[in-house]
C-alpha cells in the first residue's frame, strides 16, 4: 500500500502552526449580536425577578432576554430527553444555568451588561451526590406535576448465566465500592456560536461533533424541518464529548430567529465547568474468583449521576453498563447501571462514554485478586481474557483479536519482570468499550476532470486527524495523491448525513463509507471505460493505482474521465454507504463494529512523605488492527492516556452543600502539564488486519482515558500496598492511607 | 498621560506599528480585534493556559493578562510573524512532522514559547523543555509528541548552517 | 471587566501625585500577573490601575554588594530565579522564584509584586523570612525599610501606607558555608499554587532557620522551633522536637487544596526535606544548582 499505513503528515496542520486556522471563536457576522449569558448563583432555587436595568443602561446593549421573552411553553432540548430549557424557566437546577441572555453590539457591552444583570432568588435544596438524590426525603431535581418522584432518571439491566448458583463455587470474592469523580473535559477553545436566519430556517455554526445529531435537536426543539437548519460543524478546539451534543446552539437558532438577526454566544473557559462534565459514578462490585484466578461471577450495581439535565446521560449508562464484563470472560453477570439526576452541570459524553469507573473498578478488583491468589498481575487477566472468535457480550460480535499479544507486548515494554527500586511499584490494566452500535455513516467522493477528488464527509475534524486518515483511504483506493484530495467536512447542507463523531468509531465507519464511495466512483470508471469500448466488456479488468486495465489497454482515471466527459466538464460521484447491523430488540439497538482495546502498563513511584505519586514509565499498546496512520494512532492512545492520568491523580469538580461549583476554573481545576506526564511513555500497535474498518482497521481515541487510571492506580498499589477505591488518587488522599495503615 | 485611548509604538513581528487602543485593552484583545492577528488564540483568559502566548522583547508572556500599554516600545512577536517570507520556521515544521499538533488551539503559544526556548538553550534535555512548557497546556496529545517536536526542532536548529557562528 | 483606566507615568512623582485621587480604587501593577488575574476573576475592581513599569526611578535589576543583593521593584522573577549569585547563595529564594506559575508569569512578575500582593502562599515569601530580608518603601513622604516579617499583615494586607509602594528588597549575605532551599508542594508538578511551602537555612556555624507558607494568613517564621532544630542537627529526637515545634507554630486551614491535617503533616515533610537540602547545600562545595 502507497498510502495507507504511512504516517502521513496533518493536511490541517500547517495552517495550525502558521495561526491561521480559523476557529468558531474568531468568526464573525456582519450585523451580529454579541451574546453573553447570566448564570444561576446556587445549585437550586426559584427566579424571583431578574433586574435588568443597570444592563441595559449599558452603552451597547441592545435588550435582555429571560425566559418571559422566549417563546410559550418553554422550547425543550435534548438527544435522548428533551428536558433542558433555552434559559431557566421560573426554577434553575444547577450552579451556573443560563437564565438570561445579554444581546449587545459588541462583547464587552454584553460581558458587562451580563455581569450588571441582578438575579434575584429563592434557594432550594439542592443534591449534588448519589447519596443526596438518593436519600428518602430527596428534593427532586425535576419536581415535575405528574413527573416521577425520584431522581432516578432510568435503571439498565444486563445478565447472563447464574449469579446464585455459581456463588458456591467461589474459591473468594471481592466486593468493594469504588467511586469515580466528577471530570470536566477542559478543551481549550471555549464554547461558541454563531446562528443567523437563513431562508426560511436557520444556519448554525459552531464546533459541533455531531452536525446532523445537533440539526435534529434544534428542529424538534423550534419545530423547524431537518432541511430548515443547517449546521457547518468548525474545525473543534478540542472537544473529547464535550462538544457533541447540543449546548448553546438551540438558544442561539432561538435567537436568531426571534431578533432576525446574526446572534455569537460567547463563553469563558470557566463557563465550560458549568456547561459540560463527565458523569460520575458510584460502583459496587462483587466479583467471584476460583482457586486458580477464573471470574465465576461478576455483580454490578453502577450509580451514575448525571447533571440537571439528561444530556446524554442516559445513554451513556446504558451503553457503559454493558460492557461491564471488561475484557473478560464471566459466566455469570448481573449488572443493574441506573442514572440518577443531580444538581450539578450537566453531564454528557466525554471520552470513554462512561467506561473509566466500570474499568477502574474491574481492573482494581483483578489486581486484588491477583495480590491475594498469588497470581502476576499479568497472567490473571490472560486466564480470563476471551480469545479471538470467542464470545464476550452473549449475542453481540465475538472478540474481533487475539489480546494477550497486547498485553504481553504492554508488560514486555514497560520491563514487568525487571526488580523495582523500593518506593515503587507496577501495575497494568486493560481498557475495552464499542463503538456505537447499528451506527450509519454516509460519504461522496467527487472526481473531477483535472484528476483531483473531493470528499465530503458528516465526520468533524477535532485534533483527531480524520481530515488526514479519510484523505489516506480515498488516495489509496483512487491511487490520487493526497494534496490532490480536498475534504469537506461537517456541513449539512453539503455533506451526506453521518450520525456522530464519537466512539472512535470514524475511521472504520465513515472509512468504509469513503472506501465505498471509491469504488462506486471506480465501478463508474469502469463502466465508462466499457460503454466507450476502451477495454473490453467481458475481460477481468485489474483496477491499480488509478489505472484501469484488461491486460491489453491500460487507460488511467483520468483518460477515461476526459474521453468521457470532456477536459471541461464531467464529474465522478461515488456514494458510499456503512450501515451497522440494526437488531431489533438489542439493547443497544445493534451490535458492536469492533471491540476498542488497549493495554497500559505503568510504574509509580509514591514518596511516603507526601503521598506524591510520580509516573515513572507508562507504556500504551492497542489492538487497532490496522493502522491508517501510524503516527496519529499512537498520539491518540497517549492524549487519552495522559488524560486518564489526570483522572487517576488530580482530576475532580468540587460542589459544597448549596450546590456551588468551588473549582470551576483553570486556576482550580488541575489537568496535567507537561511536568506532570510519565518519565518514560513509549506506545505499539497490535496490527493484525482483523478489522471491521478499512484494510481491516479499528477504531481508536477514547482508549487511553478509559484504562490509564486503574493501570496507574494498579501502580500505586502495587508500591505501597494499599488499593486506592476513589479517585482521584491525590497526594493527601496518599498520605492519609500510608498514616493509617502505620497508626 | 492617562486617558481613555492610549497610543502605543511597538515592533510588531518585526515592523514599526503604531495604535490607538483603550487604555484598559489587553494585548491579546489588541491583537486578535484591532490588528486582526487571530492566531493568539483566547482561552483561559487569566494567565493559566499559555493558549495567548507571545514574546514580548524575546519572554513569553500571556498576552491575556498583559495590559497592551504595557508593550509600548518593545518587540512583539506573535505567531504570525514567525514564519518568514512564507517559509516555516524549523519549529512550525518539527511540530508538524512529529504530530504534535491535533486540535491546533494550544499550538501558536506552545510554539513561541518553543521558540524563547530554544533561543536560549540550544541543547535542552527533557527537563528543561518540561519546565518551559509547563504554562502550556494541551489536552489532545498528553504533550508527548510535543517534546519530541521540540528537541527534533533544537536538533534542526543546532544543525550545521553555511553561515559562521549564529 | 475591565472598567477601569490605565496610567503610565514615567517618574514616581506623577506616581504619587496620581494614588490620592484614587485612594484604595487605585491598584499598583508591575507585572500585573495576579492584579488582572483578580480583577478577571472578580476578586476586585480597581478604577484606576497604575503601571510602573515605565517608571524611570525604579529599577529592575539585580544588584549584588559587598553586603547583601537589592532587587529593583522591577525585578523579574524569572531574572531572580536564573541570576548566578541568587541561585548560589539564595538558593531559597531561586528555588523558590523558579517554581512561581509558569515561565509566562515569571517573565512578567516581580519579585517585589509576589510581596505586595500578599498572598500567604507566595512562594518568595518564606525565602525573604529566613534571609532576613528588608523592604525599601518609598512614599511621597520619603522613604522607610520594613523587616520583610513585619511587612504582611494579613492575607492580601500589608504595612504599605496608602500612597506608598514598594522601591527594592534587599537581602543581606548569608555567611559564608550557608545552605538553603523552599520545597513546595502542590496539586500538580507544573504551573500551581504551593498546598504548603518551606524554607530552610542552615548557616556556618550549624544554625537553622525556617520559615513557611501557605500554613496561616501570613508566612510563619518558626523562630521558636529554630534553636530545637540547631540542636537537633546531631540528635534525631531533638531534631524531631523541633520539627513538632515548627508544626506548632503554623495554622493551617482546611480549603480546595487540602485538608489542615495533611498541611500540618507536610509542614513537617517539607521542612524535614528543606533541611536535608539545605545541610547538603551548604556541605557541598562547587554546589550543584537546582
Amino acid at each position: 500500500m502507497d498510502v495507507v499505513g504511512k504516517s502521513v503528515l496533518r493536511g490541517d496542520a500547517y495552517k495550525k502552526v502558521v495561526g491561521t486556522h480559523e476557529f468558531a471563536i474568531d468568526g464573525r457576522v456582519p450585523g451580529m449580536l454579541w451574546a453573553r449569558l447570566v448564570r444561576a448563583p446556587t445549585g437550586h432555587g426559584r427566579i424571583v425577578s431578574v433586574d435588568a436595568s443597570e444592563a441595559l443602561a449599558v452603552p451597547g446593549v441592545v435588550s435582555v432576554i429571560t425566559a418571559a421573552d422566549l417563546p410559550k411553553p418553554m422550547p425543550l432540548y435534548g438527544s435522548v430527553v428533551a428536558d433542558q430549557p433555552l434559559l431557566a424557566d421560573g426554577t434553575y437546577r444547577y450552579h451556573g444555568e443560563p437564565v438570561a441572555v445579554v444581546l449587545a453590539d459588541n462583547d464587552e457591552a454584553a460581558l458587562i451588561g451580563a455581569a450588571r444583570t441582578r438575579i434575584a432568588y429563592e434557594e432550594l435544596p439542592a443534591v449534588v451526590t448519589v447519596a443526596d438524590a438518593l436519600a428518602h426525603d430527596a428534593a427532586l431535581v425535576h419536581d415535575t406535576e405528574g413527573g416521577p418522584r425520584s431522581n432516578v432518571h432510568k435503571a439498565y439491566n444486563y445478565a447472563w448465566g447464574d449469579v446464585g448458583s455459581a456463588e458456591a463455587q467461589c474459591h473468594k470474592i471481592f466486593e468493594n465500592t469504588y467511586t469515580f469523580p466528577m471530570i470536566h473535559h477542559f478543551a481549550l477553545e471555549p464554547f461558541s456560536v454563531i446562528a443567523w436566519p437563513e431562508s426560511g430556517g436557520v444556519q448554525i455554526k459552531s464546533p459541533v461533533q455531531h452536525p446532523f445529531l445537533l440539526r435534529r435537536v434544534v428542529a424538534e426543539c423550534l419545530k423547524l424541518e431537518l432541511s430548515k437548519v443547517r449546521v457547518v460543524a468548525t474545525s473543534i478546539g478540542g472537544g473529547f464529548g464535550s462538544k457533541g451534543y447540543a449546548k448553546y446552539e438551540p438558544l442561539a437558532a432561538c435567537l436568531a430567529l426571534q431578533t432576525g438577526r446574526p446572534v455569537k454566544i460567547s463563553t469563558s473557559l470557566d463557563e465550560a465547568f458549568v456547561t459540560a462534565r463527565r458523569l460520575s459514578a458510584t460502583v459496587r462490585m462483587r466479583t467471584g474468583f476460583d482457586r486458580d484466578g477464573r471470574i465465576l461471577l461478576q455483580q454490578v450495581e453502577a450509580d451514575y449521576l448525571m447533571g440537571a439535565y439528561a444530556d446524554a446521560g442516559p445513554r451513556i449508562t446504558q451503553k457503559a453498563a454493558y460492557v461491564s464484563c471488561g475484557p473478560y470472560r464471566i459466566p455469570n453477570l448481573r449488572t443493574v447501571a441506573r442514572a440518577i439526576y443531580s444538581n450539578t452541570t450537566p453531564s454528557t459524553a466525554a471520552r470513554g462514554f462512561g467506561m473509566p469507573p466500570l474499568n477502574f473498578a474491574l481492573e482494581t478488583q483483578m489486581q486484588m485478586a491477583a495480590r491475594d491468589l498469588g497470581i502476576d498481575p499479568v497472567e490473571i487477566r490472560l486466564r480470563n481474557l476471551v480469545r479471538k472468535g470467542e464470545q464476550l457480550v452473549p449475542g453481540d460480535i465475538p472478540a474481533d483479536g487475539e489480546w494477550s499479544e497486547g498485553l504481553r507486548r504492554a508488560a514486555d515494554m514497560l520491563g514487568w519482570d525487571e526488580p523495582l527500586p523500593p518506593g515503587t511499584g507496577r501495575g497494568i490494566s486493560i481498557g475495552i468499550k464499542n463503538p456505537i452500535p447499528g451506527s450509519v455513516s454516509n460519504a461522496l467522493v467527487k472526481l473531477h476532470a483535472d484528476n483531483s477528488l473531493t470528499v465530503a464527509v458528516g465526520t468533524s475534524e477535532m485534533g483527531q486527524g480524520a481530515c488526514t486518515v479519510l484523505a489516506q483511504i480515498a488516495a489509496e483506493e483512487l491511487g490520487i495523491p493526497m494534496d490532490r484530495i480536498t475534504m469537506i467536512m461537517g456541513d449539512t447542507a453539503a455533506v451526506p448525513f453521518d450520525v456522530a463523531t464519537a466512539g472512535s468509531r470514524s475511521t472504520v465507519t465513515m472509512g468504509n463509507a469513503v472506501q465505498s464511495a471509491c469504488k462506486d466512483v471506480i465501478k463508474q470508471l469502469e463502466d465508462m471505460a466499457k460503454e466507450l469500448g476502451l477495454i473490453a466488456a467481458d475481460e477481468t479488468v485489474q483496477i491499480k493505482g488509478g489505472m484501469v486495465s484488461d491486460g491489453q489497454n491500460s487507460l488511467s482515471f483520468n483518460d477515461i474521465f476526459t474521453r468521457y466527459f470532456s477536459k471541461t466538464q464531467g464529474e465522478v460521484v461515488g456514494r458510499g454507504l456503512y450501515k451497522g447491523e440494526v437488531v431489533a430488540g438489542h439493547p443497544l439497538g445493534g451490535l458492536s463494529d469492533f471491540w476498542e482495546v488497549i493495554f497500559i502498563a505503568v510504574k509509580a513511584r509514591v514518596d511516603p512523605a507526601t503521598g506524591k505519586v510520580r509516573i515513572t514509565k507508562m507504556i500504551n499498546v492497542s489492538d487497532i488492527g490496522k493502522a491508517i496512520n501510524p503516527l496519529h494512532c499512537k498520539s491518540q492512545e497517549e492524549g487519552g492516556a495522559m488524560m486518564g492520568l489526570g483522572h487517576a491523580l488530580m482530576e475532580q469538580m468540587l460542589y459544597d452543600e448549596k450546590g456551588r461549583l468551588r473549582n470551576g476554573s483553570p486556576l482550580d481545576y488541575r489537568i496535567p502539564t507537561t511536568m506532570d506526564i510519565p518519565w518514560e511513555m513509549d506506545s505499539s500497535l497490535v496490527e493484525n488486519q482483523d478489522g471491521a474498518g478499512p484494510f481491516g482497521a479499528k477504531g481508536i481515541g477514547e482508549s487511553g482515558a478509559i484504562t490509564a487510571a486503574a493501570a496507574i492506580a494498579a501502580a500505586v498499589a502495587d508500591a505501597t500496598g494499599v488499593f486506592f477505591k476513589d479517585l482521584p488518587i491525590t497526594s493527601e488522599r496518599v498520605w492519609a492511607a500510608l498514616s493509617a495503615d502505620k497508626a | 498621560m492617562m486617558s481613555d485611548t492610549i497610543e502605543l509604538q511597538f515592533t510588531l513581528n518585526g515592523l514599526p506599528k503604531t495604535i490607538a487602543v483603550r487604555s484598559s485593552a489587553m494585548l491579546a484583545e489588541v491583537l486578535r480585534d484591532d490588528l486582526g492577528l487571530l492566531g493568539t488564540k483566547i482561552s483561559c483568559n487569566e494567565g493559566e493556559c499559555g493558549a495567548c502566548t507571545v514574546l514580548i522583547d524575546g519572554r513569553t508572556a500571556n498576552s491575556c493578562i498583559v495590559l497592551a500599554a504595557e508593550v509600548d516600545g518593545c518587540e512583539v512577536l506573535t505567531i504570525e510573524g514567525l514564519a518568514a517570507g512564507g517559509e516555516l520556521h524549523p519549529i512550525q515544521t518539527a511540530f508538524i512532522e512529529e504530530g504534535a499538533v491535533h486540535c491546533g488551539y494550544c499550538t501558536p503559544g506552545m510554539i513561541l514559547s518553543t521558540k524563547a526556548l530554544l533561543d536560549r538553550n540550544h541543547d535542552p534535555d527533557s527537563a528543561e523543555v518540561r519546565k518551559a512548557l509547563e504554562g502550556n497546556l494541551c489536552r489532545c496529545t498528553g504533550y508527548n509528541r510535543i517534546l519530541k517536536a521540540v528537541s527534533r526542532a533544537a536538533g534542526k536548529l543546532r544543525a550545521p548552517s553555511p553561515v559562521a557562528g549564529e | 471587566m475591565a472598567q477601569f483606566r490605565v496610567a503610565a507615568p514615567r517618574a514616581l512623582d506623577e506616581v504619587f501625585s496620581l494614588l490620592p485621587t484614587y485612594g484604595a480604587d487605585a491598584a499598583l501593577v508591575a507585572g500585573g500577573t495576579d492584579v488582572l488575574i483578580h480583577i478577571r476573576a472578580g476578586k476586585s475592581s480597581p478604577k484606576l490601575l497604575v503601571l510602573l513599569s515605565k517608571v524611570r526611578d525604579l529599577d529592575s535589576t539585580i544588584q549584588v554588594t559587598g553586603s547583601g543583593v537589592l532587587f529593583g521593584a522591577l525585578t523579574r522573577l524569572s531574572d531572580v530565579a536564573s541570576h548566578p549569585v541568587i541561585r548560589d547563595r539564595y538558593a531559597a529564594l531561586a528555588d523558590a522564584a523558579g517554581q512561581i506559575g509558569s515561565e509566562q508569569i515569571r517573565n512578567r512578575g516581580t519579585l517585589c509584586g509576589n510581596i505586595g500582593n500578599a498572598s500567604p502562599a507566595a512562594d518568595t515569601m518564606p525565602p525573604l523570612y529566613i534571609y532576613d530580608a528588608v523592604v525599601n518603601v518609598v512614599g511621597p513622604n520619603g522613604r522607610r525599610a520594613v523587616p520583610i516579617q513585619s511587612f504582611v499583615t494579613a492575607p492580601g494586607k500589608t504595612s504599605l501606607a496608602q500612597g506608598e509602594l514598594i522601591e527594592s528588597i534587599f537581602c543581606p549575605c548569608p555567611e559564608d558555608g550557608a545552605g538553603s532551599a523552599y520545597i513546595k508542594l502542590a496539586r500538580r508538578n507544573g504551573i500551581d499554587i504551593a498546598t504548603v511551602g518551606a524554607a530552610a537555612m542552615i548557616l556556618g556555624t550549624g544554625k537553622v532557620r525556617v520559615a513557611l507558607g501557605a500554613v496561616g494568613p501570613t508566612p510563619v517564621r518558626a523562630l521558636d522551633a529554630e534553636d530545637q532544630l540547631g540542636k537537633g542537627l546531631d540528635d534525631a529526637d531533638a531534631f524531631e522536637r523541633g520539627i513538632d515545634m515548627v508544626a506548632a507554630a503554623t495554622k493551617p486551614i482546611t480549603d480546595i487544596r487540602a485538608s489542615r491535617d495533611y498541611r500540618l503533616a507536610m509542614v513537617k515533610a517539607l521542612t524535614r526535606e528543606a533541611i536535608r537540602v539545605s545541610l547538603e547545600r551548604r556541605l557541598t562545595t562547587g554546589r550543584v544548582l537546582p
